[in-house]
């Protein structure tokens, strides 16, 4: 399977796709991470996980069409060691101010984020009840970026005017949970 | 279909022509009912893209725990997470229990057991991955930041805040395991049990937590029901294959399904003290007797996710949980047959 056409399936949401570069990439990935970053197996395996995520949202937003076995592991390496270290640097900020932290004022809620943070909640929640095939077209709409054809042709509907039409009322429906 | 939502669907996309963004700015200072849509419109697309994230992180977590499962044996398994020095000790004194629970059948004590599975469990709700477009003052970002940084003290006090704004699977369950760390062990118990009795979601990891919540209280048949619950959950996670390994070391083994009538049901809190929304932190969990329909026997059992049409006089399925070393046999009932 070349490349590319791994990467076409990534965009679309295949998450065997998603298992092959995961599998693909593992053991290189975390003898490398282990031995010159001294983590943990279960630190290196953490971050793995963080720049396989990294790589797919970069992939949905359309930052790479095509990209060489090489070039997918330069990447994966690259996220790898700057999420390392970044932790690294979080860690001793937070070790140092941790006492200060304790008796910290928690400051008042703005209530627009208040009320956003609820609602991307309630909208988790929502999704789950109501399942598929809502949840996974609206995933492929606005996580993966794919058009109403492309989604008919991943889901098997006859045309992007029916995922269109079921995307409106699953749209509606989630809508009332917010009210 | 309405105009509208073309609108912000069209701007979604940067699909725009000035024109069009002057009438949807338009719209968005002039139109409340505009601005309306157009929020929840912003928070399901936000909504749908968190759901997305989750959903392959779960993958990911499965294809690794495959892996790790082909690569180690059991006792690595159940030891990955323990890291330190001391942890290295337990694993050599875990390792000569196995050796020793091959042939007797589980020798380790639930404290033993509470120590070498137990770890926090990871956030997946709120983290690095979601990208720059959370605000962090917010006080649910301020609550897994605490939970992520595994400042629990902190994490106890803001998701109690939280709480009282929002009730949710995942807040209740994070909450729970930052009181668990806390030893906070009853309102921890509280918690996983609300999320198991009240969402959909997250059920198999807060009864995952519970059992190891009971255990590390010392109501062992109690974190039993709930272990052996789990073990018979067809999902192949991990917290199926472990809850399965925990029995075998606490020497524990499960029957085949019996039927059988119940003869006692009791339900805490009983129905009537709930309010409808389950706003009442309490554990919730059913209990009482099943006389096993061939041999007459009974037996005591305990559900923590109760059956609320459950009647005294029903016919159910249950399966007969029976501990090391003598101690009497119970059940847990799987199925209402009436």
């Amino acid at each position: 399977m070349s490349e590319s056409s791994l990467i076409l399936r990534l965009r679309k949401g295949d998450s065997k796709a998603l298992e092959e570069i995961y599998g693909r990439f593992r053991t290189s990935f975390l003898t490398w991470i282990t031995h010159t970053h001294k983590c943990t197996k279960e630190e290196a395996l953490d971050i793995y996980q963080y720049s396989i995520l990294s790589f797919y949202e970069n992939v949905v937003e359309g930052s790479f069409d095509s990209m060489n076995d090489a070039g997918i592991k330069t990447y994966l390496y690259s996220i790898g060691k700057n999420k390392l270290l970044n932790d690294s640097r979080r860690k001793m900020k937070v070790t140092y101010k941790d006492h200060i932290e304790e008796d910290e004022l928690i400051e008042p809620e703005t209530e627009v984020d208040f009320v956003r943070t609820q609602n991307i909640e309630k909208i988790k929640n929502s999704l789950e009840e109501i399942g598929n095939p809502c949840k996974e077209i609206l995933e492929l709409f606005y996580f993966n970026n794919l058009s109403a054809d492309e989604i008919a042709e991943v889901m098997n509907y006859k045309n992007g005017g029916t995922v269109r039409n079921l995307k409106y009322k699953c749209i509606q429906r989630i809508r009332k949970f917010l009210e | 279909m309405d105009q509208n939502f073309h609108l912000i669907e069209k701007y979604f996309r940067g699909e725009l022509s000035e024109e069009e963004l002057d009438l949807f700015h338009g719209k968005l200072q002039n139109d409340p009912a505009f601005e309306q849509e157009f929020r929840d419109m912003k928070h399901i697309r936000e909504g749908a893209k968190a759901s997305a994230r989750m959903k392959a992180l779960s993958v990911l977590q499965n294809v690794e725990a495959n892996f790790t499962e082909k690569e180690t044996t059991k006792i690595n398994v159940s030891m990955r997470r323990l890291v330190s020095i001391a942890a290295s000790l337990i694993v050599i004194a875990t390792v000569s229990y196995f050796a020793i629970s091959d042939r007797t059948g589980g020798t380790m004590s639930g404290e033993e057991v509470f120590a070498t599975y137990y770890e926090a469990y990871p956030n997946i709700v709120s983290g690095d991955v979601r990208g720059d477009d959370m605000v962090l003052n917010t006080l649910a970002a301020r609550a897994y930041d605490a939970y992520d940084n595994k400042n629990f003290s902190k994490s106890v006090k803001i998701f109690s805040e939280l709480l009282e704004a929002e009730k949710s699977a995942s807040n209740y369950f994070y909450s729970g395991i930052s009181n668990l760390e806390r030893g906070n062990l009853d309102i921890a118990k509280d918690y996983f049990n609300v999320v198991m009795n009240n969402y959909s979601e997250m059920r198999e990891q807060s009864q995952w937590y519970l059992a190891l919540t009971l255990l590390k209280d010392n109501s062992t048949e109690d974190a039993l029901s709930n272990f052996a619950s789990l073990s018979l959950r067809k999902s192949k996670s991990k917290i199926v294959r472990n809850a399965k390994l925990v029995l075998g070391e606490l020497g524990v083994s499960l029957d085949d399904t019996s039927s059988g009538t119940a003869a006692e049901v009791g339900t805490i809190p009983e129905e009537g003290e709930l309010s409808p929304d389950g706003a009442l932190e309490k554990r919730r969990y059913q209990f009482g007797k099943v006389i096993e329909i061939n041999s007459g026997q009974s037996f005591r059992f305990m559900n923590d996710v109760p059956f609320e049409d459950l009647d005294e006089g029903d016919l159910v399925e249950f399966i007969l949980i029976k501990p090391k070393r003598g101690r009497e046999p119970f059940a847990i009932i799987m199925a209402n047959m009436n």
